[in-house]
């Protein structure tokens, strides 16, 4: 969501995690259903897979952020921040530094993660309370959240936070504060250091460290607004108690703190956790806010936004997508065929349709069977369009895969056309290009940013150009490489014996049985692009798709009212559909379409019941 | 712990040089048993280090190269604790005088291995140590398709890094091989905010071409740079590494992901254990055992990387 620096798309940063929290707000495009319901002072769980936004949204939340949203609706959102906001950010590495350090030979006497974790998280709340004092320039929305804390009630207010963290100050202040604490931190390294380590630095602790350090704050300097929303990053790679601290902590330990934490959609050892997660409500205890979007047209509006304030920045004046990427040929065929059936009854097929009819017997079946092949009395006009329409993705996928067989009467596997390059011009184009970054932004950056730069840079001899099939044919690819590199380099959470290529061997099998539905089996006009994970599915199926659906190749299609936080719980009998990410590698179509069991979809590869991974 | 260096070249021992201690891997690869077939020196021990896993194509030849030379098979299983090296290093080790030498020949050590020796041998000291790091390059050979990974984490326990400034940047530091995407696949799991790339140059171009092909998407994705580097070189490569460290510590945390020649692997474990702020972690990505074994031939190169190194206690008498 995040796209650097104002003017220059060559210092665009894919990830918010190297922008302060300024910058961030400088060039923030809201994903305005989500933002809206985080900008509140209730307990949140913010789910989406790696790329979707959930740091950039909570660095918004953070002071330092406020003076800078300069957002059309920012007004609207600021008026909502009646809090303040403690920020701890975390990472892959430093989340392998807590669970790697409790490994340690001889093993340390207490535990590393949980006593580094206390120190991070009360050194965030301190830092939060120093920049209460040091960023006066607030918005008048919130003119409440301004701390007027003197020289001397910071000395007094660090020597009491010191003196209840037993900590030793250099100097009294909460700078000095910070430093004492990151200096606890540092002794904390079990490779280093022999010896106590101080009483809160554990999980059980820790509310009361966070509700003392609170207090002192209450009573010194005395904040008008006194609630605190603790934004928990990256969750998933805390170690379990801490994980579990953290989910049992919605239920609320303090009136003046709520938490809102960061997850990606599947937590494997979420039940397995001291208490059940469930034992805190969704939408009593917590909101839940999803930053995967099940229908492409729901990310559509926030990806259309993000790319024209991408043109803007990269120096070029904001245009409609469809004039930069021209109009994809799925659209281009919806848009023909609706113009050519308006302007006459009489019109024969699209010339695709004519050309997939003389060389799939099954689709040409299909047609005569709709009565599509002619202008009959049974079917009206609008509805001989819509059902023509409605399958025109499949057909345009068919036509281009499908060469003529020796056998008229069957489409055989073998028949079947791999066109790398030019199949991934089938999805260029607006709006498909955009649809395939699923509205996640560190994708739709990558994919079109480079595109916008070469057409800043060539347009400065053409204001006339711009960004050809072709060029998108290889951001296209790169985004699909990309995507396949991150699922080829996971470690997957089931055995390691079971499936000897991966995660990558799970997706491609789910890819494949779509792809042989879609182009060598008969023509079905009721594409199947979703699959249900079967009831008695195996663990280790589960933890494949909770895999998958975390990194961004798998997405979860929520039925109608059920909430998205589901999938922490249970993947059984849930629905997902690819990424429109991988649609070009399978050559599928960019539509929900109709689900069937991942049993049945993919069959004779594996050994589901079983619980097996072994793909033949 | 840490480690304190005090002499560092690329030059091999000298027929005056005495090897107190040969350690090599006994593996399928032909070149697990090169240098062992081709040293001019007798050393007084050797350790042939054994996985346990893929025993086929060259490994019984080389299991009998290292039983015949006298060799102690010591096993060593994937998720092995180093310290359990250790006695066996002592025992190899006794009575010998400061500094002892030891050669590691690590053309065919998993990375694990090879961290794990370095860090049970800085236990076996209370003196000098001197290493002779030998690396000899496989002959160049296409690469087989990437197999998904079963680890991607830090190398050791030992080396998961330590900071005091988690919400600092990470900063990757990576040796590039030619699998095909799996830098950028690892980048995009350690999720750093920099990258520098340490492209290697050995002695076939075809080598260098492999390995842009396989990492060609990394700058479009990352804020990325490339740094070429020869293979043959440790000592200079050694230093622009340092370099780097000295300008990323403050403002980062660092996390090497040494993929390619192994060369490069002992350069990061090498200066992630040298940072006296012990900061640094170094990661694998690894298929283990699902890898399929491969007999990579040696090329007939053979590169050097002494260093000489004094426990962090030992003051040297005057």
């Amino acid at each position: 969501m995040n796209i650097g620096t104002p003017s220059r798309l060559d210092q665009v940063e894919f990830n918010a995690k190297s922008l302060s929290p300024s910058q961030v707000a400088s060039t923030f495009i809201p994903p305005l259903a989500a933002f809206q319901r985080l900008v509140n002072k209730n307990n949140s769980v913010v789910i989406g897979p790696r790329g979707s936004g959930k740091t950039t949204l909570f660095k918004m939340l953070m002071r330092r952020a406020l003076p800078n949203w300069d957002h059309e609706a920012a007004s609207q959102f600021l008026n909502r921040v009646k809090f303040h906001s403690v920020f701890i950010p975390a990472d892959r590495t430093w989340g392998a530094q807590l669970t790697s350090n409790e490994q340690l030979s001889p093993p340390p006497d207490y535990k590393v993660g949980e006593a580094a974790f206390s120190a991070h998280t009360l050194i965030a709340l301190v830092v939060a309370m120093r920049d209460s004092k040091e960023v006066s320039d607030l918005p008048a929305e919130v003119e409440d959240l301004r701390v007027e804390l003197n020289n001397d009630c910071e000395a007094l207010l660090a020597r009491e936070i010191a003196q209840a963290l037993s900590i030793k100050l250099s100097f009294p202040s909460l700078l000095g504060v910070e430093i004492a604490l990151r200096q606890t931190l540092l002794e904390m390294d079990p490779r280093r250091v022999v010896g106590g380590y101080p009483q809160w630095a554990n999980v059980e602790s820790l509310p009361n460290a966070i509700s003392l350090v609170i207090s002192l704050f209450e009573g010194i300097a005395k904040p008008l607004v006194n609630h605190w929303v603790f934004l928990f990053d990256e969750i998933e790679i805390a170690p379990e108690r801490i994980k579990s601290f953290l989910l049992d902590a919605l239920r609320g330990f303090d009136q003046r703190v709520t938490f809102k934490l960061a997850l990606v959609p599947f937590l494997k050892d979420v039940r397995s956790l001291g208490r059940d997660y469930r034992s805190a409500q969704s939408g009593n205890d917590f909101d839940v806010i999803a930053l995967s979007y099940p229908n492409k047209d729901d990310a559509l509006e926030f990806s259309t936004a993000l790319f024209e304030s991408l043109l803007v920045r990269g120096g070029l004046a904001a245009e409609r997508p469809e004039k930069m990427f021209g109009t994809s040929m799925f659209s281009q065929g919806r848009l023909r065929l609706s113009s050519s059936f308006r302007k006459t009854s009489q019109n024969d097929l699209p010339e695709t349709y004519e050309s997939l009819a003389a060389k799939d017997p099954s689709f040409a079946a299909y047609l005569e069977k709709r009565g599509l092949d002619r202008v009959t009395r049974d079917l009206s006009e609008n509805q001989r369009a819509s059902d023509i329409r409605k399958v025109v993705q499949l057909v345009l996928l068919r036509d281009f895969h499908i060469r003529p067989g020796n056998d008229p009467r069957r489409v055989l596997p073998g028949q079947l056309v791999w066109r790398s390059r030019k199949s991934l011009e089938l999805y260029a184009g607006y709006p498909s290009i955009l649809e395939l970054a699923e509205g996640n932004p560190r994708t739709l950056l990558s994919l079109v940013v480079p595109l916008i730069s070469d057409l800043a840079f060539r347009r400065e001899s053409n204001a006339k150009l711009y960004i050809g099939f072709s060029q998108q044919g290889e951001a296209i690819n790169r985004a699909v490489q990309t995507l396949v590199a991150l699922v080829k380099t996971l470690p997957p959470s089931w055995s390691r014996r079971d499936n000897p290529r991966g995660l990558l061997e799970f997706i491609d099998a789910i890819g494949r049985g779509f792809e042989r539905r879609l182009l060598r089996d008969d023509f079905d006009p009721d594409y199947v692009g979703t699959f249900i994970v079967d009831a008695d599915a195996g663990n280790m199926i589960v933890s494949a798709v909770g895999d998958a659906l975390n990194a961004g190749a798998l997405v979860f299609v929520p039925e109608e009212g059920s909430s998205p936080d589901a999938t922490l719980t249970d993947l059984r009998n849930k629905r997902f559909r690819l990424s429109y990410t991988l649609a070009p590698r399978y050559r599928l179509p960019l539509i929900l379409g109709r689900s069937i069991q991942l049993s049945s979809l993919l069959e004779a590869r594996t050994s589901l019941k079983q619980g097996g991974l072994r793909f033949t | 712990m840490m480690l304190r260096l005090t002499n560092e070249s690329d030059v091999g021992p000298g027929l005056e040089d005495q090897i107190d201690l040969l350690i090599g891997a006994v593996g399928y690869e032909t070149r697990s048993s090169w240098l062992l077939r081709n040293i001019q020196i007798q050393p007084r021990s050797i350790i042939g280090l054994r996985f346990h896993y893929s025993e086929v194509l060259h490994f019984r030849a080389a299991l009998k190269l290292y039983q015949q030379a006298g060799a102690s098979i010591v096993s060593f299983q994937a998720d092995a604790d180093w310290m359990e090296l250790i006695p066996y290093f002592q025992e190899a080790l006794k009575r010998q005088e400061s500094p002892v030498s030891v050669a590691i020949d690590i053309s065919a050590m998993s990375r694990t291995m090879l961290a794990s020796v370095v860090l049970a041998l800085t236990q076996c000291h209370s003196g000098g140590l001197r290493l002779f790091i030998h690396y000899g390059p496989a002959k160049f050979s296409r690469p087989l398709e990437t197999m998904g990974m079963t680890v991607a984490q830090p190398i050791v326990s030992e080396l998961a890094g330590w900071s005091c400034r988690p919400d600092f940047e990470t900063a990757a530091v990576v040796g590039l091989g030619f699998e095909n995407g799996l830098a950028l696949g690892a980048l995009q799991h350690v999720e750093p905010t920099r990258a520098w790339l340490f492209e290697p140059h050995g002695f076939d171009r075809q080598f260098v071409a492999e390995v842009r092909r396989a990492n060609g998407y990394i700058d479009s994705v990352f804020e990325a740079r490339t740094i070429p580097y020869k293979i043959d070189r440790p000592t200079e490569t050694r230093a622009s590494i340092g370099a780097l460290m000295r300008d990323l510590r403050e403002t980062h945390r660092i996390v090497f992901i040494p993929f390619g020649p192994k060369i490069f692997s002992w350069l990061c474990i090498l200066s992630a254990l040298e940072d006296p702020s012990r900061e640094s972690s170094v990661w694998r990505f690894s298929a283990q055992e699902n890898r399929p074994p491969i007999d990579f031939k040696p090329s007939g190169h053979s590169i050097w990387h002494q260093v000489l190194i004094q426990h962090p206690d030992f003051e040297p008498q005057v």
